[in-house]
């Protein structure tokens, strides 16, 4: 059953391959020089394939046919999981993509051995987790309102971010900010090398998914049509 | 609630759908104690005016809505705790078909066949053909008309047991009305299968239906056989005598006005020995007068 939602998932998005052409043409554009952050290309763009299937074709309020999806003689616990597997496969198919794109253009410099960096795809693992694990829960129980209302919280929350660190007199806080997320993810980064903090964080990971999971499905599943 | 015996001549009598005191409490509405039988190889109707809750029974039978008390069965199945299969055995037809309105029907019909073990492709191409839908026309572009006929080829292409109709002849011309009707009451000759037909145009359910569940205001006010209802329910037309003591307990609602009384009765027989020396007229109740008179005393 698992398949053939994923099916009709895919079935029903084929504009989401053709959208999402222009994105790797860059991908393959950006990788033609020597220094290109090809980690962080290869990170980006499985965020942006998980972020795309949660909050795109996951959202059956697209097509004002929730209640026919519920009507199928499918669980409703059965159409969450399929919602994350593919929000997951997505991202996996989005970092693959982008890796191939590195490692088979003629123009690319960059060695296999950088493009299939274990940290790398590690950081890849915990973007798509954590992606997926914020937004489908919105997503599933809210449609467009919740993903709309969680990019409006981030938004106000950046902006009282601003006006918190002006008041504690930050000449630049936008940088202040952004240099804070910056430090964060390299020292996330750096620190995969060690084999245990990697454990930690894919149990991390692993953790955060399942409680999302839960939290959908015990959404979805109360829900009157 | 009016509760009247059904039939027992005439096909098995296990019941393919069962709601026993059955309630959904909204903030603004509640459906409370709804209680009635669909047995299997029968037609039950559904009536009730806007609002009445119709909708949320049937999508109580579905478990598209959760209930707050109360028993439902689908085949002996409850629709919570066995989604699935439950799901499988029944056919529904929404009351505003929403499908991919960007798909045909016939990649819809792809689509949705892939969930049901016993989707016929074939049945569901000559349905379509049947129903002069042009199968590969984006769904959205069709008329209301049109979409209930591709729901209905949906439903009915996966040889459901339980046909579940919500409002399906809103929208439809009187000759696909009338076709639908006779290829309802061929749908359950099988004696296997049932129809629910949920709607407010009681001509429809005169023509085919074989027990008639009322609903208003969230409240079962009459179920039973369609035979019972033909037999001890009428509407009677007289002076203002009819709503003396002795006879006007025997009203199930009534109008009075400039022009006398008109009057619902649920026990015809009684109604009629007791008037029999007065200036009355007694006639079989439609299943509109039931809906306009039953509770009325104005």
């Amino acid at each position: 059953m698992l398949r053939k939602l994923f099916v009709k998932d895919l079935q029903l998005n084929p504009h989401l391959f053709w959208g999402v052409l222009p994105f790797f043409a860059w991908i393959g554009y950006a990788v033609r020089e020597d220094g290109a952050p090809v980690g962080m290309l290869t990170t980006v763009s499985a965020l942006m394939g998980a972020a795309t299937a949660s909050t795109v074709a996951a959202r059956e309020d697209r097509f004002h046919a929730t209640a026919l999806l519920a009507s199928l003689p499918v669980a409703r616990t059965t159409l969450v999981l399929s919602r994350y597997a593919l929000a997951a496969a997505a991202g996996g198919a989005a970092f693959v993509t982008a890796a191939l794109l590195a490692a088979l253009l003629p123009w690319s410099p960059h060695p296999m051995s950088a493009i299939f960096d274990a940290r790398s795809v590690l950081m890849a693992v915990v973007f798509v987790g954590a992606s997926t694990a914020l937004l489908l829960p919105l997503a599933l129980r809210f449609g467009l309102v919740g993903v709309v209302g969680f990019f409006a919280v981030l938004q106000v929350g950046g902006v009282g971010l601003f006006f918190l660190s002006s008041a504690f007199g930050l000449r630049e806080p936008m940088r202040a900010v952004f240099g804070g997320v910056e430090f964060l993810l390299k020292n996330l980064y750096a620190s995969l090398s060690a084999p245990g903090f990697a454990v930690l964080v894919l149990a991390a990971v692993a953790g955060a998914g399942w409680l999302s999971y839960r939290a959908s499905v015990w959404l979805v599943a109360r829900r009157d049509l | 609630m009016i509760a009247v015996a059904p039939r027992s001549e005439g096909g098995t009598m296990e019941p393919l759908l069962h709601f026993r005191n059955v309630s959904k409490r909204y903030p603004d509405f509640a459906l409370e104690d709804v209680s009635f039988s669909l047995p299997r190889g029968y037609i039950g109707g559904l009536i009730g005016p806007n609002g009445a809750g119709k909708t949320t029974i049937v999508k109580l039978a579905l478990n598209l809505v959760h209930r707050d008390a109360g028993r439902i069965e689908v085949g002996g199945e409850d629709p919570a705790e066995h989604e699935v299969a439950v799901k499988r055995r029944i056919g529904f037809v929404h009351e505003i078909p929403s499908y991919y309105e960007h798909l045909s029907l016939a990649a819809i019909g792809s689509l949705v066949g892939g969930f049901y073990p016993t989707w016929d492709a074939a049945l569901y191409a000559s349905l379509l053909r049947e129903f002069d839908l042009p199968s590969r026309q984006r769904f959205g572009s069709l008329s209301r008309g049109m979409r209930t006929k591709g729901a209905l080829a949906l439903a009915l292409a996966h040889r459901a047991e339980l046909l579940i109709l919500d409002e399906p002849t809103a929208g439809l011309d009187p000759v696909f009305r009338r076709a639908l009707i006779e290829r309802l009451a061929g749908y359950v000759s099988d004696g296997r299968s049932s129809v629910l037909l949920s709607t407010h145009i009681t001509s429809d359910l005169e023509r085919v239906a074989d027990f008639v569940t009322y609903v208003r205001a969230g409240r079962v006010v009459l179920s039973a056989a369609r035979d019972e209802l033909a037999a001890r329910w009428a509407t009677v037309r007289g002076g203002p005598a009819l709503l003396e003591a002795g006879t006007r307990e025997l009203l199930a609602g009534y109008e009075s006005g400039p022009h006398g009384v008109t009057a619902l009765t649920s026990d015809a027989p009684s109604l009629r020995r007791r008037l029999a020396r007065q200036d009355a007229v007694i006639e079989p109740a439609t299943l509109e007068d039931i809906m306009y008179y039953a509770g009325r005393s104005c």
